[in-house]
C-alpha cells in the first residue's frame, strides 16, 4: 500500500468496508441489527453500583433496547447515586434477591474482582444473561468454570472488554488480520499514571471494601485492572495465543500498606516469536497509555488512533504537476533538496485511523451488542473467547511475576480459540 | 509502483510514475506518451533501477559492490563492462576532483588509488583490505543518466525525473514552458532544466551529516547545500558531493576541469513566521 492508498483508506473512511463476518459480535451495533429488534427491550439488573457500574448506567441511557429495572449494592451511598440515574429501578442490597427477580432478563456485574465468579455462576443458575466486567474472575480456574457454565447455560455471556467494540480498533484489526501492514513483529502496551489509585474512605473499617484494588484478597492489581484491557491486542491482531509469559513487579513508590504491585512489566511471547509487552507504573504518568502494534510496513498507535507507514514517502513535489499540466500551467514545483531516505523520515505525522474524531471507547457499543444478543438469545461467536483469553493472560502474567518464572497457559484451561 | 495517467489536457497527456528504488523514491513525469507505452516504460525503468541497485548497493548480499568489498586486498574480482566503466569513471573523477570525490571515502584509511583495474581481464582488485567502496555519492545520478538514455531510445523527448529529491533531470521541455522549473525546498533558489540535470548535496533533512571528507575522513557539516547544474546527472552528483566535502578555496580549481557545469550555494531562507 503506498502513501496515497494508505491515506485514502485510513484517512477518509469510517467502518465502511469492514467485513462483519470477521467481527460477528458487532451485528447488534449496526443499523440493520438495531432495526431488526424493533421496540423490544431487555430488562437489566446492575449488580455493583460503584464508579464503573454507574458509568454503565450513564451509557445505558443511550441504548434504546435497554431497560434498567433493578440495582444492587451493599454500599448504600453508591446505590443511592445509581438510583438517582434510574429512579424507577428496584433496589436490592443482596444480589441473590435481584437474581430471584423474574422481571430481570439480564445482569450486568460490576463488583470487585473476587466476587465476579460467584455472582456470574449464580446468575447463570438463575437463567439470566450476563455481562461481567473484566477481568473475568480472580483465578484461571474460575475463568474456565465461568466459561464452561456460561456456555452450558445457553445464556448470553459477555465480558467487559469494550475495545472489542471500539470502531478504531475494529478497523485496524481488520486491516492487520488481512496483512495490509505486513506481518506483526511486536506489540507494545503500557499504562502510566501518577496517582496512588486510592478512593476516599469515609471510615477506616471501609478501607479494604472501597480500596479493594489495592489488596490481594480482592484484586490482582495492575494486571487485572489495566493489563486485561490491553493484552487482547496481540491475540486479536494475530489470531493466536502467546505460548509463554515472563514478568517482574514490585512496590517501588506507593509503599502505603497496599499489597498489589505499583510497577509491573511482563513479556508475552507468541509461537512465531513475536513479543507483546505490558508495562505499568503508577508513580509517573509522562508516557500515559499506549497500545502499539508494530508491523513490518506500518506502526499502529491504537491509543492515539494514528497509523504511521514504516517507509513513508515524502509528498511528491512533481505529482502536483499532473494537475497543473491539465490546467495548462507551467508550474514551479518545490521539491529539490538533500537526499530523502527512509531513515530521515521519522517526523512523519501519520494518518488518523478514523476520518473524524471518534468519541467513546466502545463501551456504549458493547452494551448495545449485549442487549441485542440478550433479546435474540444468540451468543455472538468468538467475542467471549477473545475476552476469556484476555483475562487468562493477565492472570497468567500476574502468576509469572509472583513466581518469578516463565509460564504457559495450563492445558486444562485451553478452550477453542476459533479462527474468526 | 504508483502510475497515474491523465489525458484531460489533450495537448499534454501526462504519465506520473513513482516507486521505491535504491533506498529512496524514484519519480518521473512523461509527456505525450501513449498510456500503454508509458506503463511499459515505467516497468522497464523499474527493472533497470533494480538491476543497477543489484550492482551498486554495497549493503545487498550478492551485489557487485558487496562482493568487491568482501574480496579483500589484491583479489581480482571479475565485473561486467558496465561496472568496469563505472569504476573507470569514478577513478577519473577522484583524480579530477583532487580526491574530494572518492567512492572509498568510507574506508578506515585513505588509500590512493583505492582499487586497480585490469582492462584486459575486466577485473577490479582493492588496494587494501581496509578499502570499502560505496556508491552513495554518484549512484542516483548515474542511474538517472541511464534512465534518460533508455527513454530517449524509446522516443520520449519530454520528461522530468526525480530521484530522492537530490538528483533531478529534465529532458526536452514542459508542455507549457521552455524547460522544467525546479525550486529548492526552504530556499529562494530556482532552476530551469533544459536537457539538464541538478544535484544537491548537504546534510540530511534532519540536519545529520553524512558526507565524508575523503582527506580528513571526518563528516562534513555545513549550514548550506551545494547545487550543481549541468548536462549529466552522474557528473552533477559527483561534483556536488566533491564540492560539499572540499574546502571553499578548492572549489574554483575543482570546477575548472568541468566545462558546462556550474554550482550554487543554497542557503535556507525562513519565512519568519
Amino acid at each position: 500500500m503506498d502513501r496515497r492508498e494508505f491515506v485514502r483508506r485510513f484517512g477518509a473512511m469510517g467502518l465502511a468496508g469492514i467485513s462483519l463476518s470477521a467481527f460477528p459480535w458487532l451485528e447488534g451495533c449496526t443499523r440493520a441489527g438495531k432495526d431488526a429488534l424493533g421496540k423490544e427491550k431487555v430488562r437489566l439488573g446492575l449488580v455493583g453500583t460503584g464508579s464503573r457500574g454507574r458509568y454503565h448506567l450513564g451509557n445505558l441511557k443511550m441504548v434504546p433496547q435497554a431497560e434498567v429495572v433493578a440495582l444492587c449494592d451493599v454500599y448504600r451511598p453508591n446505590l443511592d447515586m445509581a438510583s438517582a440515574i434510574f429512579p424507577e429501578a428496584r433496589r436490592y442490597e443482596d444480589y441473590r434477591l435481584l437474581l430471584d427477580d423474574s422481571g430481570v432478563d439480564a445482569v450486568i456485574i460490576a463488583v470487585p474482582l473476587h466476587l465476579h465468579y460467584r455472582i456470574a455462576i449464580d446468575s447463570f443458575s438463575a437463567g439470566k444473561h450476563v455481562l461481567c466486567e473484566k477481568a473475568m474472575a480472580y483465578t484461571m480456574e474460575e475463568c474456565h468454570d465461568m466459561y464452561m457454565k456460561g456456555r452450558a447455560s445457553g445464556k448470553v455471556f459477555f465480558v467487559g472488554q469494550q475495545r472489542l467494540f471500539d470502531a478504531k480498533y475494529i478497523k485496524v484489526m481488520d486491516a492487520v488480520r488481512k496483512g495490509e501492514f505486513g506481518p506483526v513483529v511486536n506489540v507494545r502496551n503500557y499504562w502510566f499514571r501518577n496517582h496512588d489509585w486510592r478512593r476516599t474512605v469515609p471510615s477506616p473499617d471501609l478501607e479494604r471494601h472501597i480500596n479493594w484494588r489495592l489488596y490481594r484478597e480482592y484484586s490482582r492489581g495492575l494486571m487485572t485492572e489495566l493489563a486485561c484491557h490491553q493484552l487482547q491486542n496481540g491475540t486479536w491482531a494475530m489470531g493466536m495465543l502467546p505460548e509463554k509469559v515472563m514478568g517482574t513487579g514490585g512496590i517501588v513508590y506507593w509503599n502505603d500498606g497496599r499489597e498489589v504491585f505499583d510497577s509491573v512489566c511482563a513479556i508475552y511471547t507468541f509461537p512465531n516469536g513475536v513479543n507483546m509487552t505490558f508495562e505499568s507504573v503508577i508513580a509517573n504518568r509522562h508516557f500515559g497509555m499506549g497500545e502499539q502494534i508494530l508491523c513490518k510496513d506500518a506502526t499502529i498507535d491504537l491509543a492515539g488512533g494514528r497509523l504511521y507507514m514504516e517507509n513513508p514517502k515524502p509528498r511528491s513535489g512533481i505529482r502536483q504537476m499532473i494537475g497543473d499540466i491539465e490546467k495548462g500551467i507551467f508550474s514551479n514545483p518545490v521539491f529539490a533538496g538533500t537526499s530523502w531516505s527512509a531513515e530521515s523520515a521519522s517526523s512523519d505525522p501519520g494518518v488518523a485511523v478514523m476520518p473524524e474524531k471518534a468519541d467513546g471507547d466502545g463501551s456504549v457499543e458493547m452494551l448495545q451488542a449485549f442487549c441485542h444478543s440478550a433479546i435474540t438469545g444468540q451468543q455472538p461467536p468468538h467475542v467471549l473467547e477473545e475476552a476469556y483469553y484476555a483475562s487468562l493472560l493477565c492472570l497468567l502474567g500476574d502468576e509469572a511475576i509472583l513466581q518469578g518464572r516463565t509460564l504457559s497457559i495450563p492445558q486444562e484451561f485451553m478452550i477453542d480459540y476459533g479462527k474468526s | 509502483m504508483e502510475f497515474i495517467y491523465s489525458d484531460r489536457n489533450p495537448s499534454a497527456r501526462t504519465a506520473f510514475v513513482s516507486f521505491d528504488a535504491m533506498h529512496t523514491v524514484f519519480e518521473m513525469i512523461l509527456v505525450n506518451v501513449e498510456e500503454e507505452k508509458a506503463r511499459r516504460l515505467a516497468c522497464d525503468v523499474e527493472s533497470l533501477l533494480h538491476s543497477l541497485q543489484s550492482l551498486l548497493d554495497r549493503h545487498a548480499a550478492g551485489s557487485a559492490f558487496s562482493m568487491i568489498n568482501a574480496a579483500g586486498e589484491g583479489v581480482a574480482v571479475g565485473v561486467d563492462d558496465e561496472l568496469f566503466s563505472i569504476l573507470q569513471f569514478c577513478e577519473a573523477f577522484r583524480r579530477g576532483t583532487y580526491g574530494y570525490f572518492d567512492i572509498s571515502a568510507l574506508s578506515v584509511y585513505a588509500v590512493a588509488p583505492p582499487y586497480v583495474l585490469d582492462a584486459e581481464a575486466r577485473t577490479v582488485a582493492l588496494s587494501s583490505g581496509h578499502v570499502m567502496l560505496d556508491a552513495g555519492g554518484f549512484g542516483k545520478g548515474y542511474a538517472l543518466d541511464r534512465v534518460k538514455e533508455l527513454l530517449a531510445a524509446e522516443g520520449v523527448s519530454d520528461c522530468l525525473l526525480n530521484f530522492g529529491d537530490s538528483s533531478v533531470s529534465g529532458a526536452g521541455r514542459h508542455p507549457f514552458g521552455d524547460g522544467w522549473q525546479v525550486s529548492v525546498k526552504d530556499s529562494a533558489d530556482m532552476f530551469c532544466l533544459r536537457d539538464g540535470s541538478l544535484s544537491i548535496s548537504g546534510c540530511m533533512p534532519d540536519g545529520k551529516a553524512h558526507i565524508v571528507n575523503p582527506a580528513s575522513r571526518q563528516m562534513v557539516s555545513r549550514d548550506y547545500m551545494i547545487a550543481v547544474e549541468g548536462r549529466s546527472a552522474f557528473v552533477c552528483e559527483v561534483l556536488s558531493t566533491a564540492l560539499f566535502a572540499a574546502p571553499d578555496e578548492m572549489r574554483q580549481a575543482l570546477m575548472s576541469s568541468f566545462d558546462g557545469y556550474g554550482y550554487t550555494e543554497i542557503r535556507k531562507c525562513y519565512s519568519g513566521i
